[in-house]
């Protein structure tokens, strides 16, 4: 029995608290507890009406217990109708020290003079361990979520969110959604929310757009997201599942420029292909005939031989010793031109004028045999940076030709070897009186074994095809302009190899 | 009247190797001889102009033709002569390769070609001369084709 108050209000209360289903205490305006029902007792872990007398305040968690009498103080003062701490998570203490999450109802009740307040208590374990679990289910997803609803506001965010954005928790519920999107697109997100809202269906957002959200800090970051509508008593809400996809997307530029490298890579090798297959080609004709010849001829001495005819054997045999000696110069050629493809000689600077120079002296010989008159007018041109020996090779294979395609109807033959700046590249002419070169598909005049055009010519129709090799290796283009007066090859290469 | 034998080859020696097969194959006559398909493009364009003097012609000619030649190889005559078909019709030829290629393109590339009828691989031996002369003229479709 409660002492001290008058027992009147104790009475009036105590069968309908015995009858109540849930845990119910009164408490007078002193603050001392006036009654208990069972379920309270039960609750809460005391016995029978022992908490009768006792100040509220013992069920009061420690942390709220000094602050409580004011609060107390001040619902006496205006007393009314009304649920306890809103938005506040509550706890009721147990008699062993545990706290019990719960939702408290206070009601004023008068007897006489004196103010009493009924409190009414549900025991929210429960609901709060179901929460719990739901908390670490989404916890446990593999991306942020972030619940919505019908006004765009933030109901509920997962443990990823914090990570993903920089926000805290309590920085993000009942914030509109969009502080979580760069400045940009916050309006018209507003308008496709409504938007998805009328026609809410499990989807993607943003198809075929590029999404960005925004952290805390303001940084921006690429996502991909999936809208869930969820039916909620309270109207329409959606889940949000926000993936960062920064690394997938590096990942998917890297890719790309993987095999960009690869398309690279395999137009570089289809080139060597078809390279080595018209090789291939060039061989069965151009190292093979020479072989066929003297299979035929020799073959023929061998019936000259039982004929007696020592005269036939020994011209055949010469003609056998001129054709094998060809041959072994096509072979020559043809391995000089396939070790061109990859000079392993470092590029270093020269003048062009030495190398002209060298050139000239290494072909002294051929020079004045024909007593062909060179002239050289090679610009000052600052120096070149390459593979040296690519330029000293275009040149030779230039000028030996120049040379060798002397007309012998002309005086004597006449080479001019010019050479200028032309941008950032270097043109070199090389210019001949020669024989000419007869009108031929251009491209057809570097291939590898294209004898020109008169059949006593000299030439193993392989200098052309190196000359042309070297300058696609330095980048560079060779042309020639020709007539029966003569021909001229120009060629422009970069001065110095671009990185 | 036997077939001419008309050949196209840059190679003096194997013509002269050529000769001398179809000598010791017992057909003594001429052989019509061009170095490139170009002045044997000239002939077959104007043959009358080309032999004038010469007594009354072959019923037919055999050509053997080089692929590899300078000026004018031997697939840029066969489209040639492939293009001007319709006004070379009154001449009866056909055409045998005449190469040391084995390459099965070149074999392909040239049968592709109804005037050509054969492909050989140098050196050429008696017999296999005999063999083609025997294929292709003691054949009666010969004489009515061109």
């Amino acid at each position: 029995m409660a002492e001290g108050y008058d027992g009147k209000i104790v009475e009036r209360f105590q069968i309908a608290f015995e009858a109540a289903p849930g845990p119910v205490l009164l408490v007078g305006p002193d603050g001392k507890i006036a009654l208990t029902n069972r379920a309270l007792d039960q609750l809460l872990g005391y016995d029978d009406n022992a908490l009768v007398g006792k100040r509220v305040e013992v069920l009061v968690p420690a942390g709220a217990r000094n602050f409580h009498p004011e609060l107390r103080d001040a619902f006496f003062e205006c007393p009314s109708s009304r649920h306890m701490g809103t938005g506040r998570d509550l706890h009721a203490c147990h008699r062993d020290g545990r706290l019990i999450p719960v939702e408290i109802g206070l009601n004023p009740v008068n007897e006489g003079e004196q103010s009493f307040v009924l409190v009414s208590i549900l025991d929210i374990t429960e609901r709060k361990k179901q929460e719990q679990r739901i908390r670490v289910a989404l916890d446990a997803a593999a991306s942020a979520m972030i619940m919505v609803d019908a006004e765009g506001r933030i109901v509920l965010v997962n443990a990823h969110v914090k990570d993903m954005f920089g926000y805290e928790e309590s920085e993000l519920i009942r914030q509109p959604v969009e502080m979580l999107m760069p400045e940009a697109g916050r309006r018209r997100h507003g308008v496709y929310r409504t938007s998805f809202l009328t026609e809410p269906t499990k989807r993607s957002m943003g198809r075929g757009r590029s999404l960005l959200a925004q952290r805390k800090d303001g940084s921006v970051f690429p996502v991909e997201i999936a809208l869930t509508p969820i039916q909620d008593s309270g109207g329409g809400v959606v889940m949000a599942t926000v993936i960062d996809v920064t690394e997938s997307r590096r990942i998917q530029r890297e890719m790309a420029k993987q095999n960009e490298r690869q398309t690279r890579f395999n137009t570089e090798l289809i080139r060597l292909n078809e390279e080595l297959s018209q090789f291939a080609y060039s061989a069965s004709h151009d190292l093979k005939a020479p072989l066929s010849t003297i299979q035929g001829l020799l073959h023929y001495a061998l019936s000259d031989l039982q004929d007696g005819d020592q005269e036939s054997v020994q011209s055949i045999l010469q003609r056998c010793r001129t054709l094998t000696k060809d041959l072994a110069e096509r072979v020559e050629g043809v391995l000089g031109l396939a070790s061109s493809e990859n000079l392993e000689d470092p590029e270093e600077e020269f003048h062009l004028k030495d190398v002209v120079h060298d050139v000239l002296l290494g072909l002294g010989q051929a020079i004045s045999e024909r007593k062909a008159q060179v002239k050289v007018e090679v610009d000052e041109i600052g120096p070149l940076h390459m593979q040296r020996v690519r330029m000293l090779q275009i040149l030779d294979n230039l000028i030996a030709n120049a040379c060798k395609f002397a007309d012998p109807h002309k005086e004597r033959p006449e080479i001019v070897i010019r050479a200028r700046e032309d941008g950032a590249l270097v043109r070199i002419e090389v210019a001949d009186n020669g024989i000419g070169i007869r009108e031929q598909r251009s491209g057809e005049v570097f291939k590898l074994f294209r004898r020109l055009d008169n059949h006593d010519a000299p030439g193993s129709g392989i200098g052309l095809a190196l000359v042309k090799k070297h300058v696609d290796r330095l980048n560079g283009t060779v042309e020639f302009t020709s007539s029966p007066q003569g021909t001229c090859f120009v060629v422009k290469v970069p001065r110095r190899r671009a990185a | 009247m036997d077939p001419r034998i008309i050949l196209i080859d840059d190679s003096e020696d194997d013509r002269y190797l050529f000769k001398g097969v179809v000598r010791s194959a017992g057909m003594e006559r001429d052989i019509l001889e061009f170095p490139d398909g170009e002045p044997a493009w000239e002939f077959f364009r104007d043959p009358e102009s080309f032999e004038r003097d010469a007594g009354p012609h072959p019923p037919a000619s055999l050509v053997f033709l080089d692929i590899n030649m300078p000026r004018m190889g031997g697939f840029d005559l066969l489209e040639r002569l492939q293009e001007h078909a319709d006004r070379l019709r009154s001449r009866t030829f056909f055409v045998v390769m005449f190469t040391s290629s084995r390459n099965t393109l070149d074999q392909e590339r040239a049968l592709a070609y109804d005037i050509v009828r054969d492909y050989v691989v140098k050196p050429l031996d008696t017999e296999q001369l005999g063999a083609i002369i025997a294929r292709h003229y003691q054949d009666d479709r010969t004489g009515t084709e061109g």
